[in-house]
C-alpha cells in the first residue's frame, strides 16, 4: 500500500511544481512568447529603427551603376520599374519585384536568402530610397541604392543674395 | 499621456483625466498602503518598518520592466519619458536636506499630501513647512543659483554611465532589489518595536 | 510559495527575458508594414515645388517645412519658415516635438529625393501620417520657382496663378535669405500678416 502511495506522489510531483509556479509560468511564458515572435518575425519589423536605417545616414548605401563592381560577392539586382530599360552587369542576378509586392513572403525570403549584395534599382531615386528603408526595417541588411543620380544629394544651382532691394517690414 | 499618445491621438481633456485617474490611484495606494502613517515611514530610518522600501522599490521595477516591455513591442515611446537631469552637488545637498527633514517631520512630499488628505494634523504643518522652503529657496535662488546647477552631467542613466546593456541592468536591478528586500526582512526582526509596529 | 516568492520569481523571470533582449530608448516602426508601404507608394506621399510655393507664397500657418540639410546649409539659405533636422540627427532627437506639433502637414525636404524621401518612410512607419516629401528637394525648387520664366504670348488663368504664386514664393525666398540672422524671423512674421490682409476677394 505503502509504495503504491509513494510512487503515485512521484508521478504526480511535476503537477505539483507546475501547480506551486503557475502564475510564474503563466506570466513569464506568454512574454517569452510574444517577444521570440516579436524578435524572428519575418514579416515585421525590427525593435529600433535607428539601428536599421545607420547605412543611409553616411550614404554607405548608395552606389553609382559604375561602382556596383567594388562591391564583394553575388549581387542580387532587383529592379522596381516595369518601364526600365537598360543594361546592367549580366553578372547579377536580376529579379523584377514591383514595389507593391517587395513585403510578399517570397520576396523577402529571396532577398533574405541571398548571400551577397543587393542592389536596388528604380529611375526614381526617391522610390528607391522608400522601398530602400521599408526593406532595411524588416532586418535585411547589405542592401544598396544603385543608381545614375549619385550626386542626387549635391545642391545643384546658386543662390545669389539680394542685399539692394530690401524686404518691407509692415506693421 | 505623452509615450501612449504616439500611438492614438487622445483629446486633451481625455489626458487629463486619464493623469487624474492615475494621480487618484496612486494616492489610493499609498493610503492603503499604510504612508499616511508617519511611524511606519520613519521605520524605514530605525529599520523595524521596512514597508517602504518594498512597496516603492516594486512599484519601481514594475514600472520599469512594464514600460520595457511596452517599448519592445512599439506601445509606448520611451524617448518621451523625461530622465531627469543630474545636477551632482545640488543633489547630495537637496538629498541631505531632504532625508533630514524626512526623518525630523516623518512624510516626505507625496505622503505628507496622503496624510493630509485624511486630515492629520501633523502633516498640515509639514506641508507648510514644505510650502515655505519651496518659498524661500525661491526668493534665495540667486545666491545660490551658481551651486544649483553647477557639476552638471546631464540626462545621465545608471546603465549608460556603467557601460552594460539596459537589459541587463535591468535583471541585476531585480536580484538587487530580491536581495534588499530579504536583508530588510533581516532588520526588521532585529530592530522590532513591538510597542510601535504593533500600533500601525 | 507565498504572494512575495511569487511576485519576486515573476520579476526575476522577467528580468531575465528582458537581460538577453537589446533595449534602447529608440523607437521602432509601430506601424503595420503593408499599411505603411501602402502609404509610401502612393503618389500623393510627394509634394511638388509649386504645391509648396503655393503654400509659402499664402502666407498659410497651418503647414510645417522641414529640412533635413547639414546646418551650414540651412544657415546660408533655407525655404522661409523652416526648421531644420539634419537627416542623421532625425533619430537621434525624437522627431515626436516637430511632427506632432498641431500643424496640419509637415513637408519634409533636402537637397534632392533621397533623404526627403528616407524621413517620410520613417515618419509614416512611426505613425506621423500628415508627413510629405517634396518631390526634387531644393534643386528641383530653384527650377522652377527661383528660375521661372514664362515664355508665350498668352497666358490662361490657371497658368497665371501659378506664375504669380512662384513670382511671391521667389521674392520671399530672396528677400529673406538675403537678410542678416537677426531679421529673418521677424521679417516672416510681418509677412505673414501682410499677405492675410492682402489676400481678400477671389484667389
Amino acid at each position: 500500500m505503502t509504495v503504491v502511495a509513494s510512487n503515485l506522489q512521484k508521478r504526480n510531483y511535476p503537477m505539483k511544481i507546475l501547480k506551486k509556479y503557475i502564475i510564474v509560468i503563466a506570466i513569464a511564458l506568454p512574454a517569452l512568447i510574444l517577444i521570440t515572435i516579436k524578435t524572428f518575425n519575418a514579416a515585421g519589423f525590427k525593435y529600433d529603427a535607428k539601428r536599421w536605417s545607420i547605412p543611409s545616414f553616411n550614404g554607405s548605401n548608395l552606389v553609382s551603376i559604375s561602382d556596383t563592381g567594388k562591391l564583394q560577392g553575388d549581387k542580387l539586382l532587383v529592379i522596381l520599374d516595369k518601364e526600365t530599360e537598360g543594361e546592367f552587369m549580366t553578372s547579377a542576378h536580376i529579379v523584377m519585384i514591383p514595389p507593391g509586392a517587395i513585403l510578399e513572403k517570397q520576396h523577402l525570403r529571396l532577398m533574405r536568402e541571398h548571400k551577397g549584395p543587393i542592389l536596388l534599382f528604380s529611375a526614381d531615386p526617391g522610390l528607391s530610397a522608400r522601398v530602400w528603408m521599408i526593406i532595411s526595417q524588416t532586418g535585411i541588411t547589405n542592401i544598396y541604392i544603385m543608381t545614375s543620380h549619385i550626386d542626387n544629394e549635391i545642391f545643384k544651382s546658386r543662390f545669389r543674395p539680394d542685399t539692394v532691394t530690401g524686404p518691407e517690414f509692415t506693421n | 499621456m505623452g509615450p501612449i499618445s504616439s500611438l492614438i491621438t487622445m483629446p486633451g481633456w481625455l489626458e487629463m483625466l486619464i493623469a487624474l485617474l492615475i494621480g487618484t490611484g496612486f494616492g489610493f495606494a499609498l493610503e492603503q498602503a499604510g504612508f499616511s502613517s508617519s511611524r511606519k515611514l520613519v521605520g524605514m530610518f530605525y529599520g523595524y518598518d521596512t514597508t517602504v522600501l518594498k512597496v516603492f522599490f516594486t512599484a519601481a521595477i514594475v514600472a520599469l520592466v512594464g514600460s520595457q516591455f511596452l517599448s519592445y513591442f512599439g506601445l509606448l515611446n520611451l524617448s518621451q519619458v523625461y530622465v531627469n537631469e543630474y545636477y551632482a552637488g545640488a543633489s547630495i545637498i537637496g538629498g541631505i536636506i531632504m532625508g533630514a527633514g524626512f526623518i525630523m517631520g516623518g512624510y516626505c512630499p507625496g505622503t505628507g499630501l496622503s496624510a493630509l488628505s485624511i486630515g492629520k494634523i501633523d502633516a498640515v504643518v509639514f506641508a507648510l513647512g514644505g510650502f515655505t522652503g519651496a518659498f524661500l529657496f525661491g526668493e534665495t535662488y540667486p545666491l545660490i543659483q551658481n551651486f544649483a546647477n553647477g557639476s552638471y552631467k546631464g540626462a545621465e542613466k545608471i546603465d549608460e554611465a556603467l557601460g552594460i546593456s539596459t537589459g541587463l541592468f535591468i535583471f541585476l536591478l531585480i536580484v538587487a532589489a530580491a536581495g534588499m528586500f530579504w536583508i530588510g526582512e533581516l532588520a526588521e526582526k532585529k530592530f522590532a518595536r513591538p510597542d510601535i509596529t504593533g500600533e500601525i | 510559495m507565498n504572494p512575495r516568492e511569487k511576485l519576486s520569481a515573476i520579476l526575476i523571470s522577467l528580468g531575465l527575458i528582458l537581460a538577453l533582449l537589446p533595449l534602447s530608448s529608440n523607437r521602432s516602426f509601430n506601424a503595420r508594414p503593408e499599411k505603411v508601404l501602402e502609404e509610401i507608394l502612393d503618389p500623393e506621399i510627394t509634394v511638388t515645388a509649386d504645391q509648396t510655393a503655393r503654400l509659402v507664397a499664402s502666407g498659410d500657418n497651418s503647414f510645417q517645412l522641414i529640412d533635413l540639410r547639414s546646418r551650414e546649409e540651412f544657415r546660408a539659405f533655407n525655404i522661409p519658415g523652416s526648421v531644420n533636422i539634419p537627416y542623421n540627427e532625425f533619430l537621434d532627437t525624437d522627431p515626436h516635438q516637430i511632427l506632432k506639433n498641431g500643424k496640419s502637414i509637415n513637408i519634409l525636404y533636402s537637397n534632392g529625393d533621397i533623404y526627403s524621401n528616407y524621413a517620410v518612410t520613417i515618419a509614416r512607419g512611426l505613425r506621423y501620417n500628415n508627413t510629405f516629401a517634396m518631390k526634387g528637394g531644393l534643386n528641383e525648387w530653384f527650377n522652377t520657382v527661383m528660375n521661372s520664366a514664362f515664355s508665350g504670348e498668352r497666358i490662361s488663368a490657371r497658368e497665371n496663378a501659378l506664375y504669380e504664386a512662384r513670382f511671391r514664393a521667389r521674392k520671399l525666398f530672396t528677400e529673406i535669405n538675403s537678410l542678416p540672422d537677426s531679421l529673418k524671423q521677424k521679417f516672416i512674421e510681418s509677412k505673414r500678416l501682410a499677405a492675410k490682409k492682402l489676400d481678400g476677394g477671389c484667389e
